[in-house]
């Protein structure tokens, strides 16, 4: 068997009263890769952070190339050669692309404390075509490229260290099909190496595909390790969540089911440069999903619906406004209309981090609350916890920040402040991104409630099984324009859509 | 917040009182005999800064005084507008002081200031600042604890520079006049046409020097007057503070004349005046107004100890003094306005606070005011 | 009970109790330090007189620290309102305190229009009003004596303890119950979220700066009513001290959820508490403004969210 790389034994860590992770041990070894699975909060990013330098251990041993190890920092695990790859932005803004690559490490360039740009920018071009980054200018800023390519830059940036040990921590959940392939491709180099690497995923395809072992845990507590045909999402998605999963996980039916009425129409959308021509109507107690590549214009597509963009040309028409048919013409008419937008990226576009879970739902929905002016916090809290309580939010209380939530956990805030607006329209982009599946069953059946209800809603998702397993019609984008509509049935496979969109 | 983090909160202020109340305790017992230091007068000095020339010379020589006579300074550093003062000035009341002495910022402040001092009983006096207002003159007359104001006599200083240019032998000069809305540049300008009027001077151009400060105008200016007049044969300037006498200068040095053959008389002094008389341009200036302090300061001292001068208010002028040649202008830079130099003896200091000093006691000090005073105090006669 | 006491001691709870804490000490110190001085009636009274100016500017700008913003104008926008006022209305009093506040709002509303419109950081459009109105202050009072001898009737603590309670009680009632506070807190923590909430950030964020400049407005008139003219320097340095007065008051500097209104209250009253019982100790002119200095740099460093400082590794 391959070299054992890095043992972490009796691993144990607390946040003050939470006890995060609670004696876990795993063992990595030289060119295998490790998949670490569980549910939101079940301590896997938590134990991938210690060893990456994040935080120390509250308590356990680490044996790292068969000496202790005691990372100070995460520059300091970098230097021993663990390389940690996270879903958030990891790239500085303001900073070239040169200067990204070599964050921390100046030094090598500079003489008398004066850094050389030229041979940075040399060593860097260097680096980015060695991983197929070629188009990518390292002089440039930063900020001119797209979230995949910066994560592809900074994952440049960690392979160019020659790692022992990389950690991959949610990171294909953020990226399009293709920049999933290409990180698919660095494990497949990287393994031949003999380098050690550590997945994190909610994948569960994903980690079947790609792991020699995965490590199941479920609330900070080590629960089984798997290999081989004991790898397949119904094994893990069992051993996550403790018990048997029903078959309706998506939708039960598979029959096209929507009320004649028209409640959202899109007639020529357009934003020059993204998207073009957009035509369809979403009706009552429609699922109509949208799906295409990341750049596909899909995303800005539900932005402008929103009113958060002004298209070039069309509109975006709501048949059953507070004053009869209404224009979508900002995001304030839109929300006081009860429409809902539930954005891509919680962390940046929906929440309210270091404020509490009651703001949160409250945002949205304070002309409802306030009487005269004046809202009282009574009303406020009663509401929100009413919200809270329905979509089940983990919490203390509701006066929790919200910083401290788990990524499921946030999202149901997201959606609980769209409830707590009766809103009648839900624009949803992405609505189960890296979230757990236990979570993503919840809003899966929040999802068909709302249906029942007579509610539209209006979905774009990068996960085709999501959109086959939701949707009752399917619009397919391609180069920001509309290309094929397909209706729900049994025999609707992955296969076609991908081939519509690619 | 939650409940919990509450409740820690409040057990942390509660011990943190705790803590300081047995400190107070303890602070009190110790420190409870401090003002039973006999009955040392306390003045309260409402003061612009203590790091310019004026500032710094007025803040030496009070400190110096204050020894001398015995009587306790609490001063309060930086105002610059009467909200300001006004907030010293009863800060300064409160701290038990027993008279006040200001500049008043602006004419209002005498009122606003004159009345907390009439509330709470406490003796003030100003110096540095003319009443421009009838009505707040005249409810600064009325206030029975106002002591007295010692302002410029800028107009006979004006007249005296304009003789000093007649003995010279100039008849024909242009004038740089100051804001007619102003009273102290009004006196001035009056100072200087009075003079010329007297000594027979024909003023040929006037030109009002910009509030602003703005050195190329002044530069403009001059050159003006010396294409538009070719007769002139000195200038006239209200002020050489705020940049104008370096302008002046400038314009006089680009001109291609002659050294000395256009002369100036300036009123206040500037940065390098004394190159100036050294090369025969400026051939008179004036200066320092640190003595209307010191004057008003000690009749502020003399009420508080008791003394009563006169039933009615009274106010005193001072005239700066007359600078005439590069000598003078050495002296003046040298000694006048050096926080080094105590031009006024101890024994002047007290013969000015007592039961039998007189107004005109006062007045004599400060039209003593003059160069050759100046030479007398540190010894050069 | 370990783990408890180590949290009361953290640097989150002592970060968030030391502005209030330190208000107190400073009382309990110079109350029992002046021998009695400090507590007289007299001194309350001027206190509060004193800081009122401070006060009522303070808690409007609180508004606008709260969605993330600076004001540098106030104190010339305080002249350019008082000065402005007087030369539309002559300083005949009652139409002057009006005045005072319709070019206070005017003075808010070119800071927000320059700042939405132009897209420009608020405190740029802060700075070009603070010297634009001292500017002009100076320009007009340089040619004209405008005293406004009436003004001073007003000096009298009931009118300003009237001001305050009216001043203070509607901000807090705006900041805590109703939706322009409510959003200003939310547009400080996320912008974006905000906007995406179906809240008009630009509309929200231009209604904090016009109550700000009422509050300046209301300012500018306590300013005249304490120093009976309107002139160039009327107002002088009054953003600096409420500025200062915030931070020692423990506001958020990056505005949201954190931002309280009670942070001007405490901000100013120790400002002016410290400047008062210095006086009282008879502490030397030249040792007030270093002993004032370690004092806010203490509380200022203890206080403040470094949450936002911290650096990516």
């Amino acid at each position: 068997m391959e070299e054992i790389v890095l043992k972490a034994e009796h691993m144990f860590k607390e946040f003050g009263a939470t006890k995060a992770v609670t004696d876990v041990t795993l063992q990595v070894r030289a060119g295998t890769v490790l998949g670490l699975v569980g549910e939101n909060g079940s301590g896997k990013s938590t134990i991938s952070s210690m060893i990456a330098g994040v935080y120390p251990p509250t308590k356990g041993t680490m044996t790292y190339l068969g000496k202790e190890y005691h990372p100070k920092s995460v520059l300091d695990a970098r230097k021993a050669g663990i390389q940690y790859l996270t879903q958030e932005q990891g790239t500085i803004d303001g900073m070239t692309v040169a200067e990204n690559v070599f964050l921390g490490e100046e030094d090598q360039f500079s003489k008398v404390g004066n850094v050389s740009m030229r041979k940075l920018n040399q060593v860097a071009r260097k680096i980015l075509d060695e991983n197929g980054l070629s188009y990518v200018d390292p002089k440039k800023p930063i900020e001119t490229y797209s979230f995949e390519d910066r994560k592809m830059i900074e994952t440049a940036r960690s392979l160019s260290q020659q790692p022992r040990i990389l950690i991959i921590d949610e990171t294909t959940t953020a990226l399009s099909q293709k920049g999933r392939d290409r990180i698919y491709e660095i494990i497949d180099e990287q393994k031949a190496k003999g380098t050690a690497i550590i997945i994190i995923s909610h994948d569960l395809d994903e980690v079947q595909r790609l792991c020699d072992q995965v490590l199941i845990m479920r609330g900070g507590v080590y629960i089984d390790t798997l290999s081989g045909e004991d790898i397949n999402p119904n094994t893990m998605r069992q051993k996550m969540i403790g018990r048997e999963l029903g078959g309706t996980y998506y939708r039960a039916d598979t029959t096209c089911s929507y009320q004649d009425e028209v409640v959202l129409s899109v007639q020529d959308l357009t934003v020059d440069g993204i998207f073009y021509q957009m035509n369809f109507d979403l009706h009552k107690g429609e699922i109509l999903g949208i799906g295409g590549l990341s750049e596909c214009g899909m995303h800005e597509l539900l932005k402008t619906v929103f009113g958060a963009i002004k298209p070039t040309s069309g509109s975006v028409t709501l048949t059953e406004g507070l004053k009869g048919e209404t224009q979508l013409k900002n995001t304030a008419v839109s929300v006081r209309n009860k429409v809902a937008y539930i954005p891509k990226d919680r962390d940046k576009e929906s929440l309210f981090q270091a404020t509490s879970i009651k703001e949160n739902i409250v945002a949205s929905c304070l002309d409802k609350l306030k009487k005269g002016i004046f809202i009282s916090p009574r009303s406020e809290k009663k509401t929100a916890q009413k919200e809270a309580d329905r979509m089940e939010v983990k919490m203390q209380n509701v006066e929790q920040m919200v910083r401290d939530l788990s990524g499921g956990n946030k999202q149901k805030v997201v959606i609980a402040k769209w409830l707590a607006n009766d809103s009648r329209v839900f624009i949803m982009d992405c609505p189960t991104r890296g979230i757990d599946v236990g979570v993503k069953a919840k809003i899966y059946k929040l999802m068909n409630d709302l249906k029942q209800q007579g509610i539209g809603i209006l979905m774009v998702s990068e996960e085709m099984m999501e959109l086959i397993g939701m949707a009752d019609r399917i619009i397919t984008m391609k180069d920001g324009r509309q290309n094929q509509v397909f209706t729900r049935s049994a025999q609707l496979s992955e296969a076609d859509i991908i081939a519509a969109i690619i | 917040m939650s409940r919990k983090a509450k409740s820690a909160l409040k057990k942390v202020m509660a011990v943190l009182l705790a803590a300081m109340m047995l400190f107070m305790v303890t602070a009190c017992s110790g420190g409870g005999d401090t003002q039973t230091t006999g009955e040392k007068k306390k003045i309260g000095m409402i003061w612009y800064g203590n790091t310019d020339a004026m500032g710094g010379t007025f803040y030496a020589w009070a400190n110096h005084a204050a020894e001398v006579l015995n009587v306790e300074l609490v001063w309060s550093l930086g105002a610059l507008d009467t909200a300001t003062e006004l907030t010293d000035c009863e800060n300064l009341i409160n701290a038990g002081c027993d008279g006040i002495y200001f500049i008043p910022m602006d004419t209002a402040a005498n009122l606003q200031l004159g009345n907390a001092c009439q509330q709470a009983g406490v003796y003030w006096a100003t110096s540095n600042r003319d009443i421009i207002d009838d009505e707040v003159l005249a409810a600064v007359e009325a206030n029975p604890y106002f002591v007295t104001r010692v302002y410029d006599n800028s107009y006979d200083v004006c007249k005296n520079m304009v003789a000093e240019l007649a003995e010279q032998g100039i008849t024909k000069v242009c004038m740089i006049s100051g804001d007619p809305t102003d009273a102290m540049m009004v006196d001035r300008n009056n100072g200087f046409i009075d003079g010329c009027a007297e000594n027979n001077i024909e003023i040929l151009g006037t030109f009002q020097n910009p509030s602003s400060g703005d050195a190329t105008t002044v530069v403009d200016g001059v050159n003006n007057f010396m294409t538009l007049y070719p007769e002139m044969e000195a200038i006239l300037a209200v002020s050489g503070t705020n940049g104008v006498g370096e302008a002046i200068m400038s314009a006089l040095n680009g001109s291609g004349k002659e050294p000395g053959s256009i002369k100036v008389a300036a009123f206040d002094t500037f940065d390098g005046n004394q190159e100036a008389f050294d090369q025969g341009w400026l051939s008179v200036s004036c200066g320092g107004y640190t003595t209307e302090c010191l004057i008003s300061f000690l009749a502020l001292v003399n009420r508080v100890q008791g003394n009563v001068i006169q039933d009615g208010v009274f106010e005193m002028t001072l005239s700066p003094l007359l600078i005439t040649s590069s000598e003078e202008m050495q002296i003046f830079s040298q000694y006048v306005d050096n926080p080094d130099v105590q031009l006024y003896s101890d024994e002047l200091i007290q013969s000015l606070v007592g039961p039998d000093v007189t107004v005109e006691d006062y007045q004599a000090v400060l039209d003593d005011w003059s160069i050759d005073f100046v030479k007398e105090a540190v010894g050069l006669t | 009970m370990n783990q408890r006491v180590r949290k009361l001691l953290s640097m989150d709870t002592l970060r968030k109790i030391i502005p209030l804490a330190g208000l107190i000490i400073v009382i309990l110190v110079f109350s029992f330090t002046t021998n009695g001085l400090f507590l007289r009636w007299n001194n309350i009274q001027s206190l509060i007189m004193q800081a009122a100016i401070t006060l009522v500017a303070a808690t409007g700008t609180v508004f606008v620290m709260a969605h993330n913003n600076l004001d540098f104008s106030l104190g010339g926008a305080c002249a350019l309102s008082a000065v402005l006022s007087y030369l539309v209305t002559g300083g005949e009093l009652i139409p002057f305190f009006i005045m005072c506040i319709v070019f206070g709002v005017m003075c808010g509303l070119i800071s927000a229009f320059i700042h939405i419109g132009g897209r420009v950081p608020a405190f740029m459009a802060g700075l070009c009003i603070m010297f634009a109105g001292r500017g002009l202050a100076q320009t007009v009072s340089a040619s004209k004596t405008m005293l406004m001898v009436g003004a001073a009737q007003f000096n009298q603590l009931w009118f300003f303890l009237v001001v305050l309670i009216v001043v203070f009680g509607a901000c807090y009632f705006l900041f805590n119950y109703t939706k322009v506070g409510k959003y200003q807190k939310l547009i400080g923590t996320n912008p974006m979220a905000t906007q995406l909430s179906g809240i008009n950030v630009n509309k929200y964020k231009t209604l904090a700066f016009v109550i700000c400049g009422v509050t300046l407005g209301i300012a500018a008139c306590l300013t005249i009513v304490r120093s009976a003219a309107v002139n160039g320097n009327t107002g002088l340095n009054l953003e600096t001290d409420v500025l200062l007065a915030l931070s020692l008051g423990g506001i958020s500097m990056q505005g949201g959820s954190a931002t309280r209104i009670r942070s001007a209250i405490i901000g100013v009253m120790f400002y002016f508490i410290l400047d008062n019982g210095l006086l009282l100790w008879g502490l030397d002119a030249d040792y007030v403004d270093i002993v004032k200095a370690i004092f806010f740099l203490l509380t200022v460093t203890i206080s403040i969210d470094r949450s936002q400082y911290s650096v990516i590794a």
